[in-house]
């Protein structure tokens, strides 16, 4: 079930007075527990199956590393775990993928067959829980943490309803100490966590579902030729879109956890204020770009062993955090073109200009204003249906326009006034982390904010919901 | 003012100002003549899905808009005592859901399809395949439960459908066209439409359906009725399937008059196309103009009745059907099997 849902708002409520209504810490904790497990049934039954397995194996794996006396044992245990983790990652979300590539690449030598349909479902959220499961097991590997004694406790890191399925990642260690000290209403940020909600609710359902997507979806139609008026307005919009798409879902992630007395990480911090790409990678998806970071380029050697290898690192990770995304070849390009672009960006703020040091405000948000039409053209491969579309697209931008207008200027002059108040929220907010100042706000100040949020919500009802990262 | 406090007075200001909010928008609608209705979609069609698969004798009622709008299927459940379920989509001809029923082997009830010569050439074979993919790849418990709280709002409320979203009616502003098309369907939980033409203009929407029709000819010619009826033998191959396993399918060539009558004769006539397939056809087909139980039904639109004359015309849908043994005689046991 999707935050954006009547289920979702029927299911929280009825979970959310259960678990007040529950004495006894760790009925509370199992109760979550099935809670998450019945979350996770609403899409499809048989998958809570994989998830109950993986959740059971890496706990036994965690215990087995912490046991293990030898260094050969303990790091023989660790890529067993990681290996296996992988391989069901690999099979349900790329098997497909590597088999038409591998097809693709037979036809290009002359040897052709039957192209297969392995007809493989994707269970939802596998990159999301994999993810947390892998840096577990590696940090009982790099002894960072215990190793789990409660198999409810680890079982509700995996599972946990709100981030679940798409996020945000999170970390073994900062989550284990909250499932250990017993939680009293009174303590928690309920106001928060329900102002987050609506918030979050608020930007998916209005602004990226009915303001942004009309536009993002005429444009990258398959049968479209936008010019480069509509290309760009496609780009932009698009990233506007994905960003209240996902960054809405995050909050909605982090509102509900505070319903329980859980806090998440933040998952984005203004991203469009950013300066600069590395800037706006420290601020996007900051759970995945993170755990990218700690679990894939450290240990790669980062700048270790030269920059020339440092760089190359940098595009490796970013290659796979593409991947990570999806199982086409738009989003491999989309990530290594992240990758070259930021090391062309350190590049050029080591030897022409570093344009982070900027200090006015309007050079700043001139500069942002940059940084976010750069992130819109890669955002392209992002959301093109084939790379050939991606490609043509791109070269649209900075081509001719078209004979013709795809998006009529009533639709521009929405997506323009919206956008522009969103980018200029996020240039206003670049420095401003987190929400803890959302506490001290005077209640009228609230008030307007939240009833904004709630008429949003309200008068907004569409169809069919779903969230864009649900497919990852 | 204390932290929690805080919360709580601007939550009850939100909740007081966007319910006031919604309270005058709704009555603004309503003054403006919008009646609620159940918005159509893949969501509402699979619950009417899953319904043909709790009963081994489920009635089916597959077509278009002809069906949607004029077969009450309450009623057929009513007299007949088998479970029937809605699944015709307006605009949409439909033969994929046919071929689905084929190949799916559970289904063993009674299939009636509201069709025509035209919907039955090969072309429009697919136009329903995006509500049967819905239905297998992305319908979930939790999409269904999420219908079911959505509908009873959208019988209440007319700002409950998405042309009221504000972002839409912003965008329709900019545009220059004003507050949303008046539909003139009334759509209800089961996916019964009843039309309303006292809410519409009857002569320019005539106008428009004729218009329609020319130019879909003019598009469109049919092929040749040889090549028509080549192509319905796989059809014929999927009502046998069904036929095998215990069910049954019917035809049904829904009623038309004035222009749309003479230009579908014109291009499709009926006896090159609909009674040359009829004498080959595994299914009952059944033409209108056969039947007289049809014969006191009016068409403002040439193509479909008015919501009031939805009971005779499930009336004379069900007498038709007892008249060819696809139903049991009235007063006879519901069902056969």
């Amino acid at each position: 079930m999707t935050f954006d849902s009547l289920t979702f708002a029927a299911f929280l409520a009825l979970v959310y007075v259960a678990y007040w209504a529950t004495p006894g810490w760790r009925t509370r904790k199992q109760l979550l527990l099935a809670a998450s497990y019945a979350f996770y049934a609403a899409w499809n039954p048989f998958f809570v199956v994989l998830l109950v397995a993986t959740t059971c194996f890496d706990w036994l794996m965690g215990h087995k590393l912490e046991s293990a006396t030898t260094p050969r044992l303990r790091k023989t245990l660790l890529v067993a775990s990681i290996t296996v983790n992988l391989a069901a990652l690999g099979f349900f979300k790329y098997a497909q993928f590597f088999t038409d590539t591998a097809i693709a690449l037979f036809a290009l030598v002359g040897v052709r067959y039957q192209p297969m349909d392995l007809g493989i479902l994707l269970p939802v959220g596998i990159s999301f829980y994999t993810f947390e499961s892998l840096s577990y097991v590696i940090d009982v590997y790099r002894r960072r943490t215990a190793a789990s004694s409660s198999l409810l406790d680890y079982g509700l890191y995996v599972t946990f309803f709100p981030h679940l399925v798409a996020g945000p990642i999170l970390r073994y260690y900062d989550f284990n100490p909250q499932t250990e000290v017993p939680k009293r209403w009174a303590d928690t940020a309920q106001g928060r966590g329900l102002a987050l909600l609506a918030l979050g609710l608020a930007m998916k359902v209005c602004l990226a579902d009915l303001v942004f997507a009309p536009v993002v979806d005429q444009v990258f139609a398959p049968a479209a030729h936008p010019g480069a008026r509509d290309a760009w307005l496609g780009a932009t919009t698009f990233s506007l879109q994905v960003y209240c798409d996902f960054a809405g879902y995050s909050l909605c992630a982090i509102g509900a956890a505070l319903l329980f007395g859980f806090r998440f990480p933040t998952n984005f911090e203004s991203p469009f204020g950013a300066v600069g790409m590395a800037d706006l990678w420290t601020r996007w998806h900051i759970t995945l770009s993170s755990w990218v970071r700690d679990y894939v380029f450290v240990p790669l050697g980062s700048y270790r062993r030269g920059r020339v290898r440092g760089y190359a690192n940098l595009v490796i990770m970013f290659l796979l955090i593409g991947l990570w995304h999806g199982a086409a070849w738009t989003f491999v390009v989309w990530g290594g073109v992240n990758g070259l672009i930021i090391v062309a960006e350190r590049l050029f703020r080591d030897h022409v200009w570093d344009f982070t040091r900027v200090r006015g405000i309007a050079g700043r948000a001139l500069l942002a204003l940059a940084t976010f039409a750069v992130f819109a053209v890669e955002a392209v491969f992002f959301r093109a249906h084939t790379l050939a579309q991606g490609g043509s697209m791109v070269l649209a931008m900075f081509g001719a326009d078209a004979p013709t207008a795809l998006v009529s200027l009533a639709q521009v002059k929405l997506v323009m006034v919206v956008g522009a108040a969103v980018l200029a929220a996020q240039i206003a907010t670049a420095n401003v982390r987190g929400w803890d100042w959302l506490d001290g706000t005077p209640w009228p100040w609230l008030a307007a904010g939240i009833t904004a949020a709630l008429a949003a919500i309200a008068f907004s009802p569409g169809l069919s919901p779903a969230f864009i990262y649900f497919q990852f | 003012m204390r932290r929690p406090l805080r919360y709580v007075v601007a939550f009850v200001v939100a909740v007081v100002a966007v319910l006031v909010a919604a309270a005058g928008f709704e009555h603004a609608m309503r003054v403006r003549g919008y009646v609620p209705s159940v918005q159509d979609d893949e969501d509402l069609w699979s619950i009417q899905a899953d319904r043909l698969f709790t009963a081994p004798d489920a009635i089916a009622l597959l077509g278009a808009s002809r069906i949607q709008f004029a077969v009450d299927p309450e009623r057929v459940e009513q007299a007949t005592g088998r479970t029937t379920a809605m699944l015709a989509v307006n605009g949409e001809y439909p033969l994929a859901a046919l071929r689905w029923l084929a190949n799916d082997t559970e289904f063993r009830g009674l299939v009636i399809m509201g069709i025509d010569a035209r919907g039955l050439d090969r072309r429009h074979w697919d136009m329903q395949q995006p509500w049967i993919d819905h239905y297998r790849k992305r319908w979930t418990l939790a999409r269904k439960i999420n219908r079911l709280l959505v509908t009873p709002l959208q019988q209440h409320l007319v700002i409950a459908r998405s042309p009221f979203a504000l972002a839409n009616l912003v965008r329709r502003q900019l545009e220059g066209w004003g507050l949303p098309f008046n539909d003139y369907v009334v759509m209800q939980p089961d996916r019964l439409g009843a039309l309303d033409y006292r809410r519409g203009d009857i002569d320019l929407i005539r106008r428009h359906r004729i218009d329609d029709l020319v130019q879909y000819y003019k598009d469109y010619p049919p092929a040749s009725p040889q090549a028509w009826n080549d192509g319905l033998r796989e059809v014929s191959t999927w009502v046998e399937r069904i036929q095998a396993r215990g069910g049954r399918v019917v035809f049904f060539r829904e009623p038309s008059g004035g222009e749309h009558l003479a230009l579908d004769e014109k291009n499709y006539p009926r006896e090159l196309y609909w009674d040359a397939y009829a004498k080959v056809s595994p299914a009952t087909l059944i033409e209108f103009r056969d039947a007289p139980a049809f014969a006191g039904i009016t068409l403002p639109d040439t193509s479909h009745i008015d919501g009031t004359e939805i009971p005779a015309f499930t009336e004379a849908l069900l007498t038709t059907l007892r008249e060819r043994g696809v139903l049991p005689p009235s007063g006879a046991p519901a069902s056969p099997r």
